[in-house]
């Protein structure tokens, strides 16, 4: 290889080569690392395809995701640098608030499996700053010994056995260790999982694992070996989008309530904070559930008094997003020209140029993924009813 | 005697109350019989027994009285016909039998009332609520731990048992150190030896015997890693304590295999086909006596390191599947992707070769002990089973299929999903238009209307018109906080200069006022009898903490020289709502 000679034969300790599998790169013909890039960025873009082709699908948009961390021995191994658990961590904290962004309906649990039994680190909530606290506590929870998926797996269903049909039931299993070592037969879990209509979509440090594929495949859920930090994180920010429900469950009318906030009101103490001594006061203003007139800060919540779901309408709205996407760009083969987007000159490595349907504007493919996954409008189409 | 207590002293020729009869301690209570009677004249669980007590020596009169916890008290007379000896004897011996049953009875009660205490202690949440809602008799204290503290309870439980799962590496774990004095030190703790007698049901049959009869757990752990059952090379002839394990291991095995065979690989004649083989290698070197099979040759050891292997990784299979055998039979498992040696062999025999469409699963209702396993080892997303030897045709032709296809060379199927009918789309994207009519602007009109301000903005001059200085006042003054044009964004004086004591107690007094009220809303909409009836409860209880906390923080509130109805007006208009509510419901109910 390459490296061995330039650097004159140094040992691996002396941090002298690293990860040479990415010396393995053939320049101007073959191109085998910006092929494997390609590869991936075209597999996003076909899953967006797909799904704007099904036409208007029903999504779990009020969603109950379960997040199983792997804390076994094997997530300690530095090829993720710092070490996998610290890596993984980076990625959940940006990905928490982001699934809050794209789901304010949602909520989010935390399970840790390690030494061959699993807990629950936080219990199912919605409130997202409560989850970036979780994240960051993560640090205290030392990983050792094998994990045990079952075990994780149980406690996941046991909760969201019990939640209402209407909403989505999820379970994103992120393992590094290659085995798991289990009291039982884990195929019964996996029946039970897809019994109960639970999508578990697991995410491997690793490699493939027959049976977390199996798993996934069982409960219609997506598989995904990853092949760095990000290619980890691509694979994680998926998880943003709502799931296709499964099953066919009627439609049922959901109870809202939408309170209006006011600054004006009588004081009174808001119940969210009622435990929390040092910032629970005696205030005026906030929002006011309108069916018992309890008090809260910030929406969306669940009133503690009645159980009524509070929201506001832009949750509502941002929800909409998903079920209104915006329409997919058409391919066509390069020109010279500047991606409206980010002022970049077309082409670029990609050989592609996208073009939006309306305004006739064209972007790379780095805008046209943003445009389609954060964004949802396109600049072009804004802008162009404006100068007419 | 009606009741099913078992009677555990009939002591005849008791008096109570100057009537004659007999007692009977019975395994719950202690019950007294007047005379020849059927029916028990007095009983008293233990529970409810205080404590006993006997007459002094030297009184001539032998009594037993027993103190309730109302402290109401019962005294029995022996009078034995035998004199004072035997009355003696009869009452020592009640009393020892309650001696014995009464700490019994006495720490379940004292069990509760401690749990009860320890729960009050750590959640000072719950704590306050109880100060709150049971002390001032709003809400009784059964009704209390019912229903109030049932979250607190169940948050309380410890996470149900996890079973764990056996490690296949166990052994490996125990790892034999020197302790410098030609002895070898074995560490072994509780998770190893859980382990060792998961997977070895026979050791852990042996432990139950002779520990702690025959010898100490030392003195056993030391035999079992002596003995050559643990030991690399086992030598069968050598009799100790764990030979007759090391044959009920072999019959597990061949058991095991037994059952493979049926299966469709017959795996021991082919394992006995192989040793036949060695046999004869071997004998050209040395004429061996074929029953020496384990005779300690350079081929024997290494068979029998990795027969040791693979009875292993069977037996800690079977451990998992002993934990899961209500869910019924499956020989597959749940693995490692690094097979090692002898695992794959291992694999390859307990999983077999046979495999099943996944619908067949269906078709199969007379073979019970089929399970769907949705992982297989080497297979595609088939299922495994103990199948019959005689298939149909369909079975191998599926069989057939399932082997030539390759998941990763078909087409990737596209997913079919639940479609979403949406009728009038755009009532989704624009809001509700507002009844009254707004002005129509045509585009036009926008048109000049910028053209013009475009044309306005340049001919602006620089002096601005000055107000007059009373008007300025008055506008300054308005623009304030806390003037006529600012309201809210002051916060209120008064709720800023609250004491701390009554700030906590109206804090507290919101705690209690939530959790009543959780009670009172989750009975609406009100679907079974029960249902009504706990509204109607919980609205007064509603109404005994308005009128009692409310009041309370009201008085309070005026001692203190604050403006009660502005800081409760929030209070009371959350109970003004459930009032609105409750009377809503109460009509409705009444119409019907």
């Amino acid at each position: 290889m390459a490296l061995d000679d330039t650097e004159g034969k140094e040992y691996r300790w002396e941090t002298g080569y690293e990860k040479t599998w990415e010396a393995i790169e053939e320049d101007a013909e073959g191109l085998l690392d910006t092929a494997i890039a390609e590869i991936i960025e075209k597999g996003r873009r076909r899953r967006l395809q797909e799904r704007r082709a099904a036409g208007n699908v029903r999504l779990g948009i009020m969603r109950h995701l379960y997040i199983i961390l792997d804390m076994s021995s094997s997530m300690l191994d530095q090829d993720l640098k710092p070490n996998r658990i610290m890596s993984t961590q980076k990625i959940l904290e940006k990905f928490v608030d982001e699934f809050f962004d794209g789901n304010p309906m949602s909520q989010l649990g935390w399970i840790g499996t390690r030494n061959k039994t699993a807990e629950k680190i936080a219990d199912m909530s919605g409130n997202s700053r409560k989850h970036v606290e979780v994240v960051k506590s993560l640090n205290n929870y030392a990983c050792g010994g094998e994990p045990s998926f079952q075990n994780a797996l149980e406690i996941a269903l046991s909760s969201l056995r019990h939640m209402p049909s209407h909403t989505s039931r999820e379970i994103l299993l992120i393992h590094g260790s290659l085995t798991t070592c289990d009291p039982g037969d884990v195929n019964a879990t996996i029946m039970d999982l897809s019994k109960n209509g639970v999508r578990t979509s697991v995410i491997s440090l690793a490699a493939e694992v027959r049976a977390c594929k199996a798993m996934s495949k069982e409960t219609n859920g997506t598989f995904g070996v990853i092949l760095d930090e990000g290619h980890f994180q691509d694979l994680v920010r998926e998880h943003i989008e709502p799931p296709p429900m499964a099953g066919k469950s009627d439609s049922s009318l959901i109870k809202m309530g939408f309170p209006q906030r006011n600054r004006t009101d009588d004081p009174g103490v808001c119940l969210c904070h009622l435990e929390d001594t040092s910032v629970s006061k005696l205030a005026p203003g906030g929002y006011a559930c309108p069916q018992c007139r309890s008090k809260y800060c910030e929406l969306p919540v669940e009133c503690k008094a009645c159980s009524l779901t509070l929201v506001s309408a832009p949750h509502l709205a941002r929800s909409f997003l998903h079920i209104f996407p915006l329409d997919p760009f058409e391919e066509i083969d390069a020109i010279q020209c500047i991606c409206f987007g980010c002022n970049k000159s077309l082409p670029d490595k990609n050989k592609h140029v996208y073009q939006c349907k309306q305004c006739r504007r064209r972007f790379c493919l780095d805008c046209d993924l943003f445009l389609h996954e954060t964004l949802h409008c396109c600049p072009g189409c804004s802008v162009a009813s404006l100068c007419k | 005697m009606t009741s099913s207590e078992d009677v555990l002293l009939q002591m005849p020729n008791v008096k109570y109350k100057k009537d004659d009869g007999t007692l009977y301690v019975m395994s719950e209570r202690l019950a007294w019989i007047q005379g020849n009677r059927d029916v028990v004249t007095l009983s008293h669980k233990y529970a409810d027994i205080k404590s006993q007590k006997i007459s002094p020596e030297g009184k001539p009169k032998i009594q037993l009285q027993i103190v309730l916890h109302d402290n109401s008290t019962f005294t029995f007379h022996f009078v034995n016909p035998e004199g004072q000896q035997g009355q003696i004897g009869d009452r020592d011996q009640v009393k020892e039998l309650l001696i014995q049953l009464l700490p019994k009875f006495r720490i379940k009660v004292n069990r509760e009332l401690e749990e009860k205490n320890r729960l009050l202690m750590e959640n000072p949440r719950l704590y306050q609520l109880y100060r709150d809602l049971v002390t001032e008799r709003i809400v009784t204290a059964d009704e209390f731990w019912a229903s109030h503290a049932q979250q607190f309870l169940s948050s309380q439980k410890p996470v149900t048992y996890q079973e764990k799962g056996v490690s296949s590496g166990f052994l490996s774990g125990i790892k034999p150190e020197t302790d410098g004095m030609n002895g070898i030190r074995y560490n072994l703790s509780t998770d190893v030896i859980e382990s060792i007698f998961k997977t070895y049901p026979a050791v852990r049959r042996k432990h139950l015997e002779c520990v702690p009869s025959q010898m100490t757990e030392q003195e056993f752990w030391t035999k079992f890693f002596q003995s050559h059952y643990f030991h690399r090379d086992r030598l069968p002839l050598l009799k100790d304590l764990f030979s007759d394990c090391a044959k009920t291991d072999d019959k597990e095995m061949r058991r095991e295999l037994e059952k493979i065979k049926v299966v469709g690989s017959d795996v021991i004649s082919i394992l006995e086909d192989s040793e036949r083989v060695d046999m004869s290698a071997s004998e050209m070197a040395d004429p061996v006596n074929p029953k020496d099979k384990d005779k300690v040759t350079a081929q024997g050891i290494y068979q029998n390191m990795i027969k040791r292997f693979n009875q292993h990784s069977i037996m800690i299979l079977k451990a998992c599947e002993r934990n899961s055998a209500k869910e019924g039979e499956s020989n597959s498992s749940s693995n490692s992707a690094q097979p090692s040696n002898s695992a794959t062999d291992e694999q390859a025999m307990v999983n077999g070769s046979s495999s099943k469409k996944k619908k067949k699963r269906d078709k199969d209702k007379d073979n019970s002990s089929t399970s769907a396993a949705p992982v297989e080892n080497g297979d595609s997303g088939a299922s495994a089973s103990l199948v019959q030897p005689l298939e149909p045709p369909e079975v191998k032709r599926a069989k057939i299929a399932d082997k030539l296809a390759f998941e990763d060379l078909m087409s990737t199927e596209t997913h079919s999903y639940a479609q979403l009918n949406l009728t009038r789309i755009d009532r989704y994207l624009n809001g509700p238009v507002p009844d009254h009519k707004t002005d129509v602007v045509s585009s036009d009109e926008l048109q000049r209307a910028s053209l013009s301000m475009r044309e306005h903005v340049p001919r602006w001059e620089g002096r601005p018109r000055l107000l007059d200085s009373p008007n300025a006042v008055k506008i300054v003054g308005e623009l304030q906080p806390g003037g006529a044009l600012m309201k809210g964004s002051h916060p209120d004086s008064v709720a800023l200069t609250l004491p701390k004591e009554v700030e906590q107690d109206i804090r507290s007094m919101y705690g209690s006022l939530c959790e009543v009220l959780r009670h009172f809303w989750s009975c609406f909409p009100t679907t079974t009898p029960a249902l009504e009836e706990k509204a109607k409860n919980s609205y007064q209880t509603l109404k005994r903490f308005e009128q009692t906390k409310i009041t309370q923080l009201k008085e309070r509130l005026l001692r203190d020289h604050l403006d009660s109805s502005k800081l409760l007006s929030h209070v009371m208009s959350i109970i003004a709502a459930a009032d609105g509510k409750y009377n809503q419901w109460l009509q409705r109910n009444n119409r019907r």
